[in-house]
Formats: structure tokens, C-alpha cells, sequence
């Protein structure tokens, strides 16, 4: 393998387990819950995107959107206003409830049925190297959503509002910021993130229930950013895809499965906040 | 007066002790009528293990689905001998604990017998929990254990219709021969089951006695879905054959990877779970390499026999797309499960059909090229493998007429 075609392959993979990365750190920003269904919800978008893709890839799209809305908007409900009311503990442990429910409808609808998503095929020439078409459109796409997103928290007014409720939810309601509508437009974003992930990475893969793996490697990606850091949860993830890919190739694919955990132990033991985290210091004055 | 009311009491007591033992008779008498009578009548229970929502699934749910159709055919003909199949089926996924006591639980609600079963990990605890209630298994497709246990000397009271992967990997190092006579590089690619092991294992040693000089295994875990960095490995190992033993699901994504990796060898395929569908499915997209595939049992259209007849007609009328493998092999267990009960001995019970089982030569009308065989000291028998290929063109997997025949006994046997 070349390099081009090793690097080109990393990144296209680093590009899913970003997204839900970037999505566990909005949903972790705005409610300090530590969102496990992200997988699942991109597994279930994948699912309904490739449903509808033969007949049309607008409609499929739109049905991938109304999964991320949809989704979104439900787990606001129950992990954020239910689970979130009763500490972020309770909010965290229903994500994991919501994944195994996700995981039982997945199952129950398609019957385990692995399908292909090809959204291009074949090897497009760069630099006289042949490279995965599929790749390059996993990047493209991918990219081009985590820098939106990414200007979009630092720039725009719902960023800066869902850092300030994550800072203070009372402060706050104090200063008018209207906190169910914020938190809501964030699980629905974070929703979106997980369901462009599954689509992309199921895109490059197949479409199966197993694909719910992005959702752990996502998680581990934002921890090791620290949690908070969207361009340290991006880091994480190119970590952790380029550990894992190179294991695969030059050591075998049953060491890849220790990578994520071992670079998080490896990253950990050195800085304790994660690459992006900070320590809060709060003093009196 | 006391003692004329106390006898008159006494009267009372023993009239309605007198009617109470002749009802009691009656009832005993009746009772053991009505058990004598449901001896005869009450349905042979079945317990059949499957996983139907877990990862293997695609598997496991049309083999159950090929053996359905044969007991509903059985049961629609009147049943054996006057009595109707009932097949309490329990959803155990891949999971070793619950499959044991699945196991159990079946033998205590009358099953004679345990059938089907899942990953081969779940094997040997379902084989303990029935041997300790009594009651014989009969493997299905697509893996049996075989060395120790149905392959001889078998172990008590397991049988297996499905592939004995040590003898089955065999076949696929002597068929890498056929599909490359000048091959000098084999590359076996397998999941990590305890199956799987012993498949390459078998597969390594037949290629290197067929002359392939350099020998090469990729094992990979079992929820591997995404095999880009896989296929680049194997790739890069440049391998004449690649012999390739998958279930359901994987070669969508596998066979494509190949493609885009730059592999231009040989792919052969071990038909233990995959599916024709989903072979030439992966196979059209994949272009740059030859697909083959071997296989014991026959799909629709792949050979010819009254009870492959039987099956296709059976499946079309209960809409299933396409006859394949799998139901190929769960018609198989139907037919041998049939034969020993129409066999068994007395009213049936699990020691009476692990003796029928014992001695079994069922001619499986075009589902194998060989009939199922069993005897006390050999619970697999001999068994053939036809050799397909993946036409491109016509988009369909063709038998090229190379037929491999086995014996129970593997060349190769892993120490």
C-alpha cells in the first residue's frame, strides 16, 4: 500500500469517528452527558438513507435529515430533560439504554440484513497514485461539515449560547438565553453529525448493525480531546484511526480493537484533561 | 342412640369411601388409558437452537427456515407414524450460557432431541447440558465440532449434518490446486471462531502437500465489518489463492476492498453461511479477480433430485426468493431427523432416537452428493464438495464439475 492510499485511507476514517466525536462534545458542552447511542443513531440513519437511495438520493437524504431531526429531538427529551433533570450520571446511563433500544428496533426491522451504500465507485488518479473514490467523498463531505460545525460553535450565536449554559444553566436562564430551545438545537445538530457519520461510514463499508462500532471510537476520540475541545476531539479521532489502521495493516485486525483504548490510557497518563481539555480553576473573590 | 348415630355415621363414612376408591380406580385406570392413548399421538418435540437477532442471524434464521419447511411438509402428510413434529425453537444469538441452558430447558419440556445450533462456540456447552439431561444433538449448517466429537471416535449422543470445518478447510487447500495448477502463494482468511481455526488449519497443510510454497493465515475478530485495512494486508501478501471462509454479511464490503486493494489472485470461497446471492451480489462489484466457490450442499438450480425438487417447490409456494445453501441444510436435518424417528424404537424417547440416529443412511435427493451417514463410532459420515465458479457475464455461479469426496477422518489433524 502507498502511502497516498494509507493516508488518504486513514483520514476517511478518521473523518466518521470525528463526526460523532464533535457530536459527543457538543452534547457533553451543552448537558455534561456523555452521549452512547451516537452509533446506533448513525446505524439507524445509514439504514434509512440506503432505503430510500435507489429510488432517489434527495429523498434519501431527506429521510437521513428527518432521522437526525427526529432522533435528535428525542433523545433531547428523554436522555437531556429527563435523564439530564435528574444528574448527568442518570442522562449518561439512559444514552446507553437508548443505544440497546436502538440497537433491538434496528434488529427488528431489518432483520440483521447487511446492504451496500456504494455513493461512488472506483479509483480516481492523484499524483499518478490510484485512490478510493469513496474515500476522497468521505473526506470531502466529512471535512466540509466538522469546519462548519467548528465555525459555527466558535462564531455563531448558538455556540457561545451553548457554551454558556454548559458553564451555568442557571446563570443562564438568568441572562435570558432561552436553555430548552438551545439544548434542543444542539442534540438535534449533534443528532445530524452521528447520522452524516453512519451514512459516510456505512458509504465505505456496508450498512449493518455492527457499524455502531463508530459510536464507541467516536466517544474514545472526544475523551481523548479532553471532552470539551472540538478541535481536540478531531485529533483524537485521526489518532485513534491512524493506530488503528496501522495495526491492522502491518500486525493484524484483532490487535486494532486494543488501539482506541490504549492511546487513551497512553494520552491520559500524560495529560490528564485529554489534548484539548483545560482544568477549571474557580477561586472566590 | 349414640351408638346407632355412630353407625349410621360409620355407614356414611365407608359408602363414601367405597365411591370414593371406585371413582379413584376409574380415574387411575382412565389416566393410564388416556397416557397409553397420547403415547401414540402426542407430536414428536423438536428443540432447535438458533440465533434469529443477533449477528448471525442471516445464517441461522434460513437454515431454520429449509428445516420449517420440510416438518410442515412431514406434518401435512399426516406426521411419522400417526404423530405430528413440533419444533420448540429458543433464540440464543451466539451466547454459550444461554445456549446450555436453552438446552436444558428444552429437554425438560419433553425435546427428544436438540437441533440446530449457532457459532461453533456455543457447541461444546450445549453438547455438555445435553448430554447431562440425556437428550442427542444433531448439529446443522453450516459448522459442526468435528475432531473428538461428531468425527471419529464421535462422542455420545452428537451428531452433525453441517461442515466439520478441519475436513472442510482440507478440501479448500485441495481445490486451490484446481483453481490455480501453477499457485505458488495460499492465503487463508478467516474469522476468529474455534471453527475457523481448525478450517485454515486443515486448508494450510492440503495446500502445502498440493505444492503451494508459501502459506499465510489472516484471522480477524468476529464483528470486523469495515475490511479495507484487511484486504490491503492480504493484498499485499500477493496470494495465488486466497481461500476466504465468511458468513453472511461480510463479502459486501470484503470482495469490493479486495477489488480496490489491487488483489488479482484466485478467490475462493467456503460455502459455510454465505449465500450465492450474496456472493455473486459482491462478486459483480468487485472486478480483478475469479470467484469460486465450494460447497456440500446444492442451492436452486446446482444439481437435480427429488428431494432439492421437493425443497424448491416448498419454498416457492412459502415465498422465499432463493433456494440456497442453507435451506438446503436445514431440509437435510429434516430428512435424517424423519428417518430416525420413522425408526425409533417404542414410543420415542431421547435414548431410543440417539440409537436410531446411531445408524443412519439417508439418501438426500440432490442436496448432497453423498447420503448422511452415521454409525455408533462415526456421527459425520463421508461427504463431497462441488467446486462453482462466478460467471461474469451471465451472473451466475456455475458448477465447473469438479466434485471432491472425503471420508471422516482428516489428513491434517491439529495437535
Amino acid at each position: 500500500m502507498d502511502v497516498l492510499s494509507f493516508f488518504v485511507a486513514t483520514l476517511s476514517l478518521a473523518t466518521s469517528y470525528a463526526l460523532v466525536a464533535v457530536a459527543a462534545v457538543i452534547i457533553y458542552r451543552s448537558s455534561r452527558v456523555l452521549p452512547f447511542h451516537l452509533g446506533e443513531l448513525g446505524v439507524l440513519g445509514a439504514y434509512l438513507f440506503s432505503q430510500w437511495y435507489a429510488q432517489s438520493p434527495w429523498l434519501a437524504l431527506l429521510a437521513a435529515l428527518a432521522t437526525a431531526i427526529g432522533t435528535g429531538l428525542a433523545s433531547h427529551v428523554m436522555i437531556d430533560r429527563w435523564g439530564g433533570a435528574r444528574g448527568h450520571f442518570v442522562g449518561t446511563v439512559l444514552s446507553i439504554a437508548a443505544a440497546i433500544l436502538l440497537s433491538g428496533v434496528i434488529g427488528l426491522i431489518w432483520s440483521g440484513e447487511t446492504r451496500r451504500l456504494p455513493l461512488v465507485q472506483g479509483q480516481v488518479d492523484v499524483a499518478g497514485y490510484a485512490v478510493s473514490a469513496s474515500a476522497l467523498l468521505v473526506i470531502l463531505i466529512g471535512g466540509t461539515l466538522l469546519l462548519a460545525t467548528a465555525v459555527a460553535l466558535r462564531r455563531s450565536r448558538i455556540g457561545i449560547e451553548m457554551s454558556a449554559i454548559a458553564d451555568s444553566r442557571r446563570l443562564a436562564q438568568v441572562r435570558k438565553i432561552p436553555v430548552r430551545r438551545v439544548l434542543g438545537q444542539a442534540w438535534v445538530l449533534a443528532g445530524t453529525l452521528a447520522v452524516a457519520a453512519g451514512v459516510l461510514s456505512a458509504s465505505r463499508s456496508t450498512v449493518a448493525i455492527e457499524g455502531a462500532f463508530i459510536g464507541v471510537s467516536g466517544i474514545v476520540a472526544a475523551i481523548l480531546g479532553g471532552l470539551t475541545s472540538v478541535g481536540g476531539a478531531i485529533v483524537g479521532a485521526l489518532l485513534i484511526a491512524g493506530g488503528e489502521h496501522a495495526v491492522t495493516l502491518f500486525l493484524g485486525a484483532r490487535y486494532s480493537q486494543v488501539v482506541p483504548i490504549l492511546i487513551l490510557v497512553l494520552v491520559l497518563l500524560a495529560r490528564p484533561t485529554g489534548l484539548g481539555g483545560h482544568v477549571e480553576h474557580i477561586s472566590r473573590v | 342412640m349414640l351408638f346407632s348415630r355412630n353407625r349410621s355415621l360409620f355407614r356414611r363414612w365407608a359408602m363414601r369411601s367405597s365411591l370414593a376408591a371406585v371413582l379413584g380406580a376409574g380415574l387411575v385406570l382412565s389416566g393410564a388409558v388416556t397416557a397409553a392413548g397420547a403415547a401414540t399421538t402426542e407430536p414428536y418435540r423438536i428443540g432447535y437452537l438458533v440465533d434469529a437477532s443477533g449477528t448471525g442471524q442471516g445464517i441461522f434464521k434460513a437454515t431454520l427456515e429449509g428445516f420449517q419447511l420440510y416438518v410442515d411438509r412431514i406434518n401435512a402428510q399426516g406426521g411419522i407414524r400417526g404423530r405430528q413434529i413440533e419444533v420448540l425453537v429458543r433464540d440464543v444469538q451466539a451466547d454459550p450460557a444461554r445456549s446450555a441452558s436453552a438446552a436444558t430447558e428444552l429437554a425438560g419440556q419433553g425435546a427428544i432431541v436438540i437441533a440446530g445450533l449457532t457459532m461453533t462456540n456455543t457447541h461444546l456447552p450445549v453438547y455438555t447440558a445435553a448430554a447431562r439431561v440425556g437428550v442427542p444433538v444433531l448439529t446443522g449448517f453450516p459448522a459442526n465440532v468435528g475432531a473428538g466429537v461428531t468425527l471419529p471416535p464421535a462422542r455420545k449422543g452428537v451428531f452433525g449434518v453441517g461442515l466439520a470445518f478441519e475436513l472442510t478447510g482440507e478440501v479448500g487447500g485441495d481445490l486451490a490446486r484446481r483453481v490455480s495448477p501453477e499457485g505458488k502463494t495460499f492465503v487463508c482468511a478467516v474469522f476468529e471462531t474455534p471453527g475457523g481455526f481448525v478450517a485454515c488449519h486443515g486448508a494450510t497443510e492440503a495446500a502445502k502437500a498440493q505444492g503451494f510454497t508459501r502459506v499465510e493465515t489472516v484471522t480477524f475478530p468476529v464483528a470486523l465489518r469495515d475490511f479495507r485495512a484487511v484486504a490491503e494486508r492480504i493484498s499485499a501478501l500477493k496470494p495465488d489463492v486466497l481461500l476466504t471462509i465468511f458468513g453472511r454479511g461480510r463479502t459486501l464490503n470484503y470482495f469490493p476492498a479486495l477489488s480496490e486493494a489491487g488483489f488479482t489472485g484466485k478467490l475462493l470461497s467456503m460455502e459455510c453461511g454465505t449465500g450465492d446471492d450474496e456472493l455473486r451480489a459482491a462478486a459483480k462489484v468487485s472486478p480483478g479477480f475469479d470467484v469460486y466457490s465450494y460447497s456440500r450442499y446444492a442451492g436452486a438450480g446446482q444439481s437435480s433430485g427429488p428431494e432439492l425438487a421437493a425443497l424448491e417447490a416448498a419454498a416457492s409456494k412459502a415465498g422465499v426468493k432463493e433456494v440456497l445453501a442453507f435451506h438446503a441444510g436445514g431440509w437435510t436435518l429434516g430428512l435424517v431427523l424423519s428417518d430416525a424417528l420413522s425408526r425409533c424404537e417404542g414410543n420415542c424417547n431421547a435414548a431410543q432416537l440417539e440409537q436410531a440416529l446411531s445408524h443412519t443412511r439417508v439418501d438426500t435427493g440432490g442436496l448432497t452428493d453423498e447420503p448422511v451417514t452415521f454409525t455408533p463410532d462415526d456421527h459425520y459420515g463421508g461427504s463431497s464438495y462441488r467446486l462453482y465458479r462466478y460467471e461474469r457475464e451471465a451472473d451466475v455461479v456455475a458448477y465447473t464439475g469438479d466434485l471432491v469426496r472425503i471420508g471422516s477422518t482428516p489428513r491434517f489433524p491439529k495437535k
